[in-house]
């Protein structure tokens, strides 16, 4: 720190912030050693001149009130850079998206940029340096689990880009440490193997199982049950090979033709060309007898009457049903329930990863894929583990820490975490493991004795700025204050603010890492500060990155409600409500506005693609 | 790299991570794809679409992170081999500068023909775009309000296409895919028939407009009818295979559409069911009241006094039926982009047997969905490094 104070700049966005804010009144705000206005903060002129005004004002804090837009960000970091002034000690307030663009009436909207921008400044006078860079020296190991074509795939990938496979004929039984430097232990036949790796990639078993079946037997493939299995690879790839290299005469029974794969219609017509006979059935018009060692099918075919088969092998259910390896990913820790093969459900919105930094998921650990699928996840997750196995040296930096004076040794930390990023050993303080660390907030919320704390946003400088927003100039009305997380409600705002949709000023943003953050205290806050409404929005429970975040927040509502309640306030005056990022409508039908503004967004966004097909 | 859909951005986020400069060349005015202008389909809760992967792929694209993007700019040729292509690019003219133009807006509030606009609310780049045609001086006129009235002197009233050439060491072909044009199918009445619309327009219209959109289109009685397979698992259309994401995105789309819309009931006409990937057998077995499963394709759409006529073939009782709706959804299947700078093709028009140093990400190399294409992404970044360690 070379100097004291908080200072202001402004930006005007080439002066037409200026007719819908009193630019004068924000840079005369109360309690900032210096103020600039400026008008292009985003180019390289612009943030230039904020640099040198900076070093010459030698203050130790920094407030931009500007915009979201990515060069804005970019241009406070380097300015703060430039000037010597720690980059937790500088804020970026949204004054164009999240104020001016947004709010009809000048002198409301002057009334909440004031407090944006007081708030601002009470958060980085409340700031906490960053815990030091830690170092992860990942040796270039990567575990491979399984025989499949995706974990070959995989590992040969690894190899030509530098990395060592490590492949395992055995049972994984521990799996602990975070990415970078994770510790394996494996049983195999003649005991137990230790292995220190970077990253895992795990797929289930090789899952084709061809039946026992005799040259020329007639075969029939019955793909029945609940849910009704379809008709997919393997079942495919088996009536092929024994209809066309076993003199099979080979019969598929089956609902619906499972073809989403690359080839596999190709294979179809195939099988069908081989002489594979495809018949579909119906509920409840299949009847099979057995006798003398032999099968007697019976079927009712819509249009067809009824048809007859005598097949000597009956190859009931999928060939390939789900199977991925048990326990496989409970011992990985992205299990959602004991004993359980499948990932959560959130896993299959990411291509390989999973909720745990460095664990990948592929093939038939992941879901029902096609051989080809497995094959890309496999190259897929050699390259994703590369970022966190490389050999080479990863600084980190601790996304929370715990205070080990406060802690209790409750372990709820550990209990809550969704990332598997708080570890323990026998005899020792808890601790967040950094590279597995997400900084979603969820254990910092659930620690009873308030021992964790979020670096980027520590519960004091969360508080503050919650608290100077609540308090100055007047809105014109109560405030409604929104919790808006940054996956999903600040890129929907930021959308609301680019297609000029109005709405109240006196919404109040408080932008979070995850709903899971919040404590019932910070619901409460603001309702005791004169708040009309609070508004948790966020993600969807399948959506949430942190897995945990909406389930959380609806837990702190209740929570909150009745401790409201208990000091008279209102206690149905905070919600939760799920959205998605590219979903600004949602967000405008819970802030009260109507989104559909006809033309003046639509024409344009349907020359996107004309402009892009042309 | 060629191409800023899912895999695109992938891949060039992936290979500057790891120090690899990377130009990322765009057709379109935006990053994003097609994906960039979906609906989101939750009903109740998420359904797995991945249009929110699609879009933190697209907002995690920091400026000065290793990656140059240059939108509006076609590949026109690419020569050479590994360690030595030379890529011939075209740019489009915009009309603004894209490293100038701080999205304020000055100039599409005084425009007199709403000729300037920005590309859409979340887009990236948010620059502006000048629609030359639309434009006064497209007619002779001598207007400059937009240039004048710019603060930062972004906007190029005289912006000309240019053409540029490049070289790499490795070359990531990303171009995506083209929805199949549903007009090809005469007899099912799209562009024809007032009624029938594709997957693509209700995801853009639900994107664009939300909810809202939905009532304008069925104002009076709410009857849906979703056809499958249209231009997939055709052969007589040239168009053989399975497009593996429009029976998931029919049933998120007619789920969406039924929570939204009381009183509307949605029939899904299809051959079979993609149920096996996975996240999606959850949402045909958890099938709303509202939501019905026949077996058989239409053959045509007739307009009549009630509604829309389809004739289809009931598979499962064997009859031959009639059904009237008041909007027809098409679910189109997925086209390749066409020809990639002279790049091989398969018999279908995807990509594939490319030659050595060129990978292909993504949809031009056959139908994924999008967590998919941003795996496709990874794997060809991966690809990409092993073509660059085999140079070095």
């Amino acid at each position: 720190m070379n100097g004291y104070g908080t200072a202001l700049a402004v930006c005007t966005c080439g002066g037409t912030l200026c007719g819908r804010l009193d630019v004068e009144r924000i840079v005369a705000a109360p309690g900032f050693a210096s103020a600039l206005v400026i008008h292009d903060l985003c180019l390289p002129a612009g943030s230039a001149r904020v640099a040198s005004w900076l070093r010459e004002t030698a203050a130790d804090s920094l407030v931009v009130a500007a915009c979201g837009v990515p060069a804005a960000v970019q241009a406070v970091v380097e300015v703060s850079r430039a000037a010597g002034v720690a980059e937790h000690r500088t804020s970026l307030v949204d004054l164009r998206e999240g104020c001016a663009w947004v709010h009809t009436q000048a002198d409301q909207a002057t009334a909440k940029a004031l407090r944006m921008v007081a708030s601002a400044a009470a958060g980085v006078r409340e700031s906490t340096p960053p815990v030091p860079d830690v170092e992860v020296r990942p040796s270039g190991r990567v575990l491979v689990v399984g025989t499949g074509p995706g974990s070959l795939a995989a590992a040969a990938r690894l190899k030509d880009l530098g990395c060592e496979a490590v492949l395992i004929s055995g049972t994984l039984e521990r799996f602990e440490g975070q990415a970078g430097e994770f510790k394996a232990r494996i049983r195999t036949d003649q005991g137990v193997e230790c292995h220190a790796v970077g990253a895992v990639i795990a797929a289930g078993d090789a899952p084709a199982r061809m039946p026992a079946v005799q040259a020329g037997q007639r075969v029939a493939f019955l793909l029945e049950g609940d849910p009704w299995p379809s008709v997919t690879e393997s079942t495919l790839s088996a009536a092929l090979h024994l209809a066309r290299d076993c003199g099979c005469r080979v019969l598929v029974l089956f609902r619906d033709m499972g073809v989403a794969g690359r080839g596999l219609e190709e294979l179809y017509r195939e099988a069908r060309g081989s002489g594979v006979t495809f018949v579909r059935m119906e509920e409840g018009s299949l009847r099979i007898v057995e006798a003398g060692g032999e099968w007697v099918v019976t079927l009712e075919v819509p249009g067809l009457g009824s048809v007859t088969e005598t097949v000597d092998v009956l190859v009931s259910g999928a060939t390939d049903a789900l199977q991925g390896t048990r326990g496989l990913a409970e011992v990985l820790g992205v299990a959602p329930r004991k004993g359980g093969w499948a990932p959560r459900e959130r896993a299959l919105l990411e291509p390989v990863a999973t909720e745990r930094n460095g664990v990948f998921l592929i093939g038939s650990a992941r879901g029902p894929y096609t051989t080809d699928q497995a094959v890309r996840q496999g190259e897929a997750a050699a390259m994703a583990a590369l970022s966190v196995a490389a050999p080479g040296v990863i600084a980190v930096s601790a996304r929370a820490s715990v205070d080990v004076e406060r802690c209790a040794f409750c372990l709820t930390c550990l209990r809550v975490c969704p990332h598997q990023a708080v570890t323990t050993a026998l005899g020792q303080t808890m601790r967040v493991l950094p590279a597995a660390c997400q900084g979603c907030g969820v254990c910092a919320a659930a620690c009873p004795a308030g021992a964790i704390q979020i670096t980027e946003s520590p519960n004091r400088r969360l508080l503050a700025e919650m608290d100077a927003l609540m308090n100055g100039p007047p809105l014109g009305g109560r405030p409604t204050v929104v919790f808006a997380c940054a996956n999903s409600a600040v890129p929907a705002l930021q959308a609301l603010g680019r297609l000029r949709l109005s709405y109240p000023a006196q919404v109040l943003v408080v932008p979070v890492p995850c709903l899971g953050r919040l404590e019932a205290v910070h619901c409460v806050r603001p309702l005791a500060a004169g708040a009309r409404r609070v508004l948790l929005c966020g993600c969807y429970d399948r959506s949430c990155e942190h897995l945990v975040g909406p389930a959380t927040a609806r837990r702190v509502v209740e929570r909150a409600s009745a401790l409201a309640g208990t000091l008279g306030l209102d206690p149905g005056a905070i919600h939760v409500a799920s959205l998605a990022p590219v979903d600004w409508h949602k967000l405008g039908q819970i802030l009260g506005v109507s989104c559909d503004d006809g033309d003046r967004n639509g024409g344009e966004a349907s020359k996107v693609t004309a402009h892009a097909t042309a | 790299m060629v191409g800023a859909g899912p895999a695109g951005l992938t891949a060039a986020q992936a290979l500057a991570a790891r120090g690899i400069p990377v130009l990322l060349a765009e057709q379109g005015p935006v990053v994003g794809g097609w994906a960039a202008c979906y609906a989101c389909k939750a009903a109740t809760d998420c359904n797995l679409c991945g249009v929110c992967l699609s879009a933190r792929v697209s907002r995690t694209m920091q400026p000065g992170a290793g990656v140059t993007l240059k939108v509006d700019a076609h590949v026109l040729g690419i020569e050479g081999g590994p360690g030595s292509f030379a890529v011939r690019l075209a740019h489009r003219p915009r009309g603004v500068d894209v490293s100038r133009c701080t999205g304020c807006g000055r100039c599409a509030e005084l425009c007199p023909v709403a000729a300037i606009a920005q590309p859409h609310p979340q887009a990236l780049p948010m620059a502006y775009l000048l629609d030359q045609e639309a434009c006064l001086r497209a007619r002779g006129e001598e207007c400059v309000i937009c240039r004048e009235a710019c603060p930062f002197g972004a906007v190029l009233l005289d912006d000309t296409p240019s053409e540029e050439l490049v070289q790499a060491d490795v070359v990531v072909l990303a171009t995506g895919f083209e929805p199949y044009p549903a007009a090809r199918k005469g007899q099912l009445g799209y562009g024809r028939l007032p009624g029938v619309i594709t997957t693509m327009d209700l995801e853009r219209g639900l994107w664009q407009h939300g909810p809202e959109y939905l009532s304008r289109l069925l104002p009076g009685s709410r009857r849906v009818a979703f056809v499958h397979c249209v231009g997939s698992r055709d052969l007589a259309a040239g168009r053989g295979w399975c497009s593996q994401v429009c029976c998931p995105t029919a049933l998120r789309l007619a789920g969406r559409m039924v929570r939204e819309l009381p009183g509307l009931e949605a029939t899904l006409f299809f051959i079979d069911l993609q149920r096996c990937a996975p996240g999606i057998a959850r949402l045909f077995d958890d099938l709303p009241p509202e939501i019905h499963l026949v077996r058989g394709i239409p053959g045509d759409v007739l307009s009549e006094p009630g509604g829309l006529l389809l004739t289809f073939e009931d598979v499962a009782t064997a009859t031959r039926r009639q059904e009237l709706f008041d909007l027809v959804v098409l679910a189109v299947g997925m086209d390749s982009p066409g020809a990639a700078a002279g790049m091989p093709a398969a018999a279908e028009g995807f990509l594939c047997d490319l030659p050595a140093g060129v990978v292909a990400a993504g949809a031009c190399g056959g139908p994924v969905s999008i967590p998919e294409a941003v795996g496709e992404g990874l794997r060809a970044a991966g690809a990409a490094l092993r073509v660059l360690e085999s140079l070095s």
